[in-house]
């Protein structure tokens, strides 16, 4: 913050230096000729930074116009002309108000001028104005300098955040696929919600399991490799079936099919749409059958009844069910025939009208007692034909 | 205004502006020595010079140190308030920055005569003051 002081003569040096302090401005420097103040400000040393003995910050510089070497004109030329002292405002100390003069002053750059002899006040309202000036400046340098660097950071911040989202994004992506591959959407959509247990009942629905007969026998025949490549290519129909059909499949589980009709958005025609799936099933095994010799064939089982359906536990995500009516589909399913679909009375009761069966009579089921069942045989030809 | 020059006659103009005196006063800090007396030291220490290089130059016809050494003792005699002395040195800052400095001999010595003077008037001044 300080004031430099460019002057030849002792007494204008000394009244400058003296008016200036009695206004309460101490950091002050004076010189006696342009070459002298040049010196402290290093105006022949390295241009960029203060040099060694250079004044850390001269914030204005009063200058005697009228000097013998060289006058203060050429002097606030020079000072204009170096990038690192262009900003330190010159005031100049002039005799003469000839507007010629104050032009010349002007043009070399001089921010303001002060007439001798000089007046006390208005010498200091000049060097406040023109401090205030000054300081104004660098805090906007300042400011336009840390607005630039603030800029930059932002820009680095939203880059490395772009692409921090680009990446979740993608992971987001991956791991919403493989939800979506062991759960239903609206299930999986109440999990990513913060629902941790899912667990809806359903008044309704038809639950079926499918069991390749004679599995386990062939297995006994054929290299491990081609049993599995088997197993997936009728489970890989089974699933584009149950898309088909709007069922959900809920799992495998060895050479057992599970799969369910009115979860986990509820239908009307879950039994129905049961039905038409294990007929298809059935097909696509006959079409297996010829392939493998007569080997295969499924055996199926159908019960409708309500479920609770649902996804308990954080470590493996399967959308399950319980209740009985799993239970008494599954009895169905294990006390049928080959190439048979069992179903139980519940389920007999909503397709009579619409399909074929034939009565098994009574089964006797674990935990359950004698059971009617029947086979599910087909589809009525007047109900074919009814169909749009 | 009031006329401080013991010798000066209601019809030349008084060689001190004592309102520039009593600007200077105002400075003064207590229990500092007066700021009107350093700078008349400070004066008295550069003008003798600046005099002499008047004189000189006027005898010499060099108008460019004429003009340099009236300029100097111009600011330094207005800064103190010497308004007559300052306006001498003015007319033979004009001669010099002109180059024509047929007169300049006289008002050369003018310049010694008015320069003791207002040294004069300005202790005297300076004394009242203190006293």
């Amino acid at each position: 913050m300080t004031i430099l002081i460019v002057d030849d003569s002792l007494s204008q040096r000394l009244l400058l230096v003296s008016i200036l302090k009695s206004a309460g401005y101490t950091d002050l420097a004076t010189a006696e000729t342009a070459a002298s103040a040049f010196q402290k400000l290093s105006l022949t040393g390295p241009l960029s930074g203060p040099p060694n003995g250079a004044l850390p910050s001269v914030n204005l510089i009063l200058m005697d116009i009228s000097m013998p070497d060289m006058d203060g004109i050429e002097a606030c030329r020079r000072l204009k002309a170096s990038e690192r002292l262009k900003d330190i405002p010159v005031i100049m100390v002039t005799a003469s108000t000839a507007p010629d003069d104050l032009q010349l002053a002007f043009d070399a750059g001089a921010i303001d001028y002060i007439t001798k002899p000089l007046k006390r006040v208005e010498l200091l309202a000049r060097v406040r104005s023109s401090l205030r000036l000054k300081q104004e400046m660098d805090r906007r340098k300042a400011r336009e300098a840390e607005l630039v660097e603030v800029n930059q950071r932002l820009e680095e911040t939203l880059r490395s955040l772009d692409e921090k989202h680009r990446l979740l994004q993608a992971e987001q992506e991956k791991s919403e696929r493989l939800l979506l591959n062991v759960l239903p959407k609206p299930i999986a959509d109440r999990l990513k919600q913060g629902q941790s247990v899912i667990a809806d009942s359903f008044p309704s629905a038809t639950v079926l399991f499918a069991d390749i007969v004679d599995f386990t026998r062939l297995a006994a025949h054929a290299p491990a490799g081609e049993i599995v490549a088997l197993l997936n290519d009728i489970f890989s129909r089974f699933d584009r079936l149950a898309e088909k059909h709007g069922l959900e499949k809920i799992k495998t589980i060895g050479d057992a099919y599970m799969l369910v009709g009115g979860l986990p958005t509820p239908r009307p025609d879950h039994a129905e749409a049961v039905a038409e799936m294990a007929l298809d099933m059935r097909t696509v095994l006959f079409g297996h059958t010829r392939q493998t010799g007569g080997l295969l064939s499924i055996r199926v089982g159908i019960h409708t009844g309500p479920v609770i359906a649902g996804v308990i536990g954080t470590k493996r995500f399967i959308y399950d069910l319980w209740g009985d009516t799993v239970n008494i589909a599954s009895r169905m399913e294990s006390l049928g025939a080959a190439d048979g679909i069992q179903v139980s009375e519940a389920t007999y009761q909503v397709l009579c009208d619409k399909y074929v069966f034939e009565p098994r009579g009574k089964v006797n089921v674990k935990g359950k007692g004698e059971m009617v069942t029947y086979l599910l045989q087909g589809r009525k030809q007047a109900a074919l034909a009814a169909q749009p | 205004m009031t006329n401080a020059g013991a010798s000066s006659t209601p019809s030349t103009p008084p060689p001190l502006d004592l309102a520039k005196l009593a600007e200077w006063r105002q400075m003064d800090v207590e229990g500092e020595p007066s700021f009107l007396a350093e700078l008349l030291k400070a004066f008295k220490e550069e003008a003798p010079g600046l005099v002499e290089g008047i004189r000189t130059a006027a005898q010499t016809n060099d108008a460019h140190k004429l003009r340099q050494s009236a300029h100097s003792l111009k600011g330094g005699s207005g800064n103190l308030g010497a308004v007559r002395l300052a306006d001498l040195c003015a007319e033979l800052e004009k001669m010099g920055r002109n180059g024509a400095l047929e007169g300049a001999a006289p008002l050369a010595a003018q310049v010694e005569l008015e320069y003791q003077r207002a040294l004069q008037a300005l202790e005297t001044e300076i004394n009242r003051n203190a006293g």
